[in-house]
């Protein structure tokens, strides 16, 4: 058989196997109708009837938006400056902005969320010097649609300095060096020039950042749900929560997520590639000039230095301060008394936190792994426009159009179903990790294999190596930076995931980020801040090294 | 022998009505020919070069090599470009970063029939010193020059012995002085291995001194298929006229029906007219080209020129070997090459001639 047809075939198999039923199973869950005993009885549009009439639908789309809007606003604001000043700029102290970025890259957002909510909770520093000087009442009630926002924005402002970091850092000074010959001031240039350049790609990190908050769940979860403010996710995982799982109902909320993300996605794919026409960037090296803020550059670096006190500092001095306090306790030199190492000591000698730990690392590996050897030929397939390279494309990247807990649902229905023994093992956690990260994995083989020249895999080819020599001996090797880079970041969100394990975790398989969650559920804060450190500190090793790698990747481009 | 017929391949442009690729073309190439394909870019110089290779599906016609038949449209033959047994150099030399020197070149013997390892070093240190970076096999591909890299992509290409070796403008990413060396090395070189050689190129004078046959390209059409003599003396349209080199073309009107290799007067827009050769056999009022070079205009006319015009002198460049005089002659204006000891004042009358053998009469290619 001829390799060159036969590949996309199995690829495309595996993948079809992966992709297509947890989206199928979704749609048949939403339509179809139970007896009490769970069996299926005939198709009925009342799941979808029912959201129209519960009382708190229509609120939490409502919520779902106005959440997923502000928080977007707000790190594009925070992130976005910063990824400027940092990039375009010779303000002090930038190398601030990238450590915190590479910190949180690693650290799992629930624990993030925990700190800010002890900051701002009602035990907290600044409630709690507010009541010592007023004597009562709270300044921030955290556990609000305010509060939610402005977790969520923080959360999500180093990947917005990341990903506009890039755009800026590939912007053309030429064309800013233009403008400022032709007598426009810093500002004018900055306002007519740069952030017209930048708009495009701005836009499509806006509503990338839309998606993902839609499908946010942490922070509704830990921060929504006391205070009774509900947004889809959370709907969704509280229907699954009740004793019997009301299944349908959460089906039909999880299509109409899924169809709210497919619409969003499909515009975002158009801006995205129109933000790719504007790239201004088209010889090789190139270096970008930075703007000289001349006095203002001390009030930027001020800027760095708050933002990086915000978004790292602050939540790790609290979580410090509660890993070492017996009870959640507010700063105070009372408290110094108090210090204690029991938490950590706890965390240690207790077999399942390592139990946990290895369990979490075994699954994202394997998660990693298999994703990344499924992407390298689906990406090069696709990359090449092989034989049935758009379709394998489009399979790949299907589940983008999940939020985590939709496809935790979705994976639950599909593998309760199916007559293979890994229903409650981690098994299942893998095959929703390997279906939820594939099209992260899809990008960076992409984006590796657009950056290697045609007339290398051309020259092999007139050689007279075959198809999958070809794969083997030149692609496979010359991708191997940009295939590392993908294992570790897929790594990385796998470690990071909540959504999809919370609902798919089972007493014997349990991960980390759910651990954590179960551990604020039962208000054991304590142990919490302490395993999320000692696990925060493993995370930002592995986040290093991702990226020195990335970096490496960047730079080397083959074949020029 | 590579024989190419009727080869089509037409790529489809959505953005404006020209159309890229390669029609109709067709010629054979006796062993060891050193055949280029010489054309201004989206010509179909590279398309050809890649159907032979493989690189590239044709739509139609035919191609063989040594009775080997590659692609046959009629027959719905395709030979998959590794089992071509061919050798190419590409653009962008496609040397592999992640191998040495010595595996880049290696690669073609290793993925072929298998060879005893001895053997493999062996031709790749014949490779190696054919293209005189002999003692270079331990080099991490990444550490070589421009020069050096064109040579290994060079010694990958010749390393199994092919048949026909394939070389896309290999020259064009060198600086100035070294694609002249290049030029000459790389003729040697195929002389003496004897392989029949492909080369595609816009570069006319790479062109006229490297090969024993070249055809010029048209937009996807083989406006003309000759030795670089016959290219250089007597070009077959206006086109190859204009892309071969700073040739005078004047606008005019053949007067009579002519034959083939007859000469015969020519009617300019302003009325003038000239005496010139026709090529090509041409109807009475069709429109044409008298093709002159600066080289063959006289500043003394005298009696043996057919052709004498009178005009003013505009501009003058001093070129070293000549003086290149710009003269203008009613609306056109005219390129003399005069001895570089001539120092006429600008604005000076100026008497030209020219034979009516050097005055060639073109027709315009016929366009795609």
């Amino acid at each position: 058989m001829d390799a060159r047809r036969t590949t996309p075939l199995i690829v495309g198999a595996v993948l079809a196997i992966l992709m297509l039923p947890p989206l199928l199973m979704l749609v048949h869950g939403s339509l179809v109708d139970t007896n009490a005993a769970g069996a299926a009885t005939g198709w009925t549009l009342q799941h979808f009837r029912s959201l129209l009439t519960a009382p708190g639908a229509a609120e939490s789309l409502r919520n779902s938006l106005v959440f997923s809007a502000g928080s977007t606003l707000l790190s594009l604001l925070v992130g976005g400056l910063l990824a400027w000043l940092v990039e375009r700029t010779n303000a002090p102290l930038r190398f601030l902005a990238t450590l915190s970025t590479i910190i949180s890259m690693g650290t799992p957002y629930i624990l993030h969320v925990v700190a800010w909510l002890f900051l701002l909770g009602p035990v907290g520093p600044i409630n709690d010097f507010w009541k010592s000087s007023r004597g009562t009442g709270k300044l921030v009630e955290v556990q609000s649609m305010g509060g939610m926002i402005l977790i969520e924005g923080f959360l999500w402002s180093p990947l917005v300095f990341l990903l506009l970091g890039a755009t800026f850092r590939a912007a053309n000074a030429d064309m800013e060096e233009a403008a400022r010959t032709s007598g426009a001031s810093i500002l004018a240039t900055i306002w007519r020039i740069s952030l017209r350049l930048a708009m495009p790609a701005i836009l499509a990190l806006a509503l990338f950042v839309f998606i993902r908050a839609i499908g946010a769940f942490e922070v509704p979860a830990l921060v929504g749900i006391p205070a009774r403010i509900y947004v889809l996710t959370t709907t969704v995982f509280e229907s699954m929560k009740t004793m019997p799982p009301n299944l349908g109902q959460a089906s039909a909320f999880a299509v109409v997520m899924v169809v709210i993300v497919a619409v969003l996605l499909h515009f975002y794919g158009r801006l995205s590639a129109n933000a790719e026409r504007f790239a201004s960037v088209t010889g090789k090296g190139f270096r970008p000039r930075p703007f000289d803020l001349g006095a203002w550059r001390w009030a930027a670096g001020a800027l760095i230095v708050l933002n990086f006190i915000i978004v790292l500092l602050l939540p790790l001095v609290a979580l410090i301060w509660l890993a070492l306090q017996r009870f959640p306790r507010a700063f105070s030199m009372a408290g110094l008394k108090t210090l204690t190492l029991a938490n950590f000591t706890a965390v240690i000698e207790a077999p399942n936190y390592t139990d946990l730990a290895f369990n979490s690392l075994l699954v994202a590996a394997g998660a990693a792994t298999l994703i990344m050897a499924l992407a390298a030929f689906t990406g090069w397939i696709a990359a090449r426009n092989g034989p049935g390279g758009r379709a394998l494309d489009q399979l790949a990247t299907l589940s983008l159009v999940f939020p985590g807990i939709v496809l935790g649902v979705a994976v639950m229905e599909v593998y309760l179903r199916v007559p293979l023994p890994i229903y409650g093992t981690l098994w299942i956690i893998l095959i929703a990790y390997v279906i939820r990260f594939m099209p992260f994995g899809m990008r960076y083989v992409y984006a590796g294999v657009l950056q290697l020249h045609r007339e290398l895999e051309e020259a092999a080819s007139v050689a007279g190596a075959g198809y999958l020599t070809i794969l083997r001996r030149i692609v496979a090797p010359l991708l191997s930076p940009a295939m590392v880079a993908g294992w570790l970041f897929i790594f990385l969100i796998a470690n990071k995931e909540l959504a999809i394990a919370v609902l798919l975790a089972s007493p014997g398989s349990q991960v980390a980020a759910v651990a954590v969650f179960d551990l604020w559920v039962n208000g054991q804060g304590g142990e919490l801040a302490a395993f999320g450190l000692l696990w925060t500190v493993l995370m930002t090793v592995v986040a290093v090294a991702f990226f020195l790698q990335s970096r490496r990747g960047g730079t080397d481009i083959w074949g020029n | 022998m590579l024989s190419v017929t009727a080869l089509t391949r037409v790529f489809a442009n959505r953005y404006d009505a020209v159309a890229g690729g390669v029609r109709e073309a067709s010629f054979s190439l006796p062993p060891g020919t050193f055949f280029t394909l010489l054309g201004p870019s989206g010509c179909g110089k590279t398309t050809t070069l890649r159907c032979i290779a493989g690189l590239e599906r044709p739509d139609s016609g035919r191609i063989t090599l040594d009775r080997r038949t590659l692609f046959d449209n009629a027959a719905n033959t395709l030979v998959p470009v590794h089992q071509r047994g061919i050798g190419m150099v590409f653009q962008s030399y496609a040397i592999w970063p992640h191998m040495t020197v010595f595996e880049n070149i290696a690669f073609p013997l290793r993925v072929g029939p298998s060879m005893p390892r001895e053997d493999i070093a062996r031709r790749v240190d014949k490779a190696l010193a054919t293209v005189g970076l002999a003692g270079y096999g331990n080099r991490p591909a990444t550490r070589l020059s421009g020069g050096q890299q064109q040579r290994v992509a060079l010694a990958r290409a010749i390393v199994h012995e092919p048949k026909l070796l394939l070389l896309d403008e290999p020259l064009s990413n060198l600086d100035a002085s070294l694609r002249e060396d290049m030029r000459t090395e790389l003729r040697r070189l195929q002389q003496e291995i004897g392989v029949t050689t492909v080369y595609v190129t816009h570069d006319q004078s790479e062109a006229l001194a490297m090969s024993d046959l070249i055809a010029v390209m048209d937009h996807g059409r083989i406006a003309q298929l000759a030795p670089p003599r016959t290219i250089y003396a007597t070009p077959a349209t206006t086109f190859v006229a204009r892309f071969i080199g700073a040739a005078n073309l004047l606008a005019g009107t053949a007067l009579a029906t002519t034959p083939a290799g007859a000469i015969a007067p020519v009617r300019l827009t302003d009325g003038t007219i000239l005496h010139g050769r026709f090529p090509t056999a041409t109807n009475a009022k069709t429109p044409v080209h008298i093709a002159i070079r600066p080289e063959n205009i006289s500043l003394t006319p005298d009696t043996s020129h057919a052709n004498r015009l009178t005009g003013t002198l505009t501009t003058t460049s001093y070129l070293g070997a000549t003086l290149s005089c710009e003269i203008a002659i009613g609306a056109e204006t005219l390129r003399v090459a005069a001895p570089p000891d001539f120092a006429p004042e600008r604005g000076a009358i100026m008497n030209l001639g020219f034979s009516a053998e050097a005055a060639l009469a073109l027709q315009e290619g016929e366009q795609a």
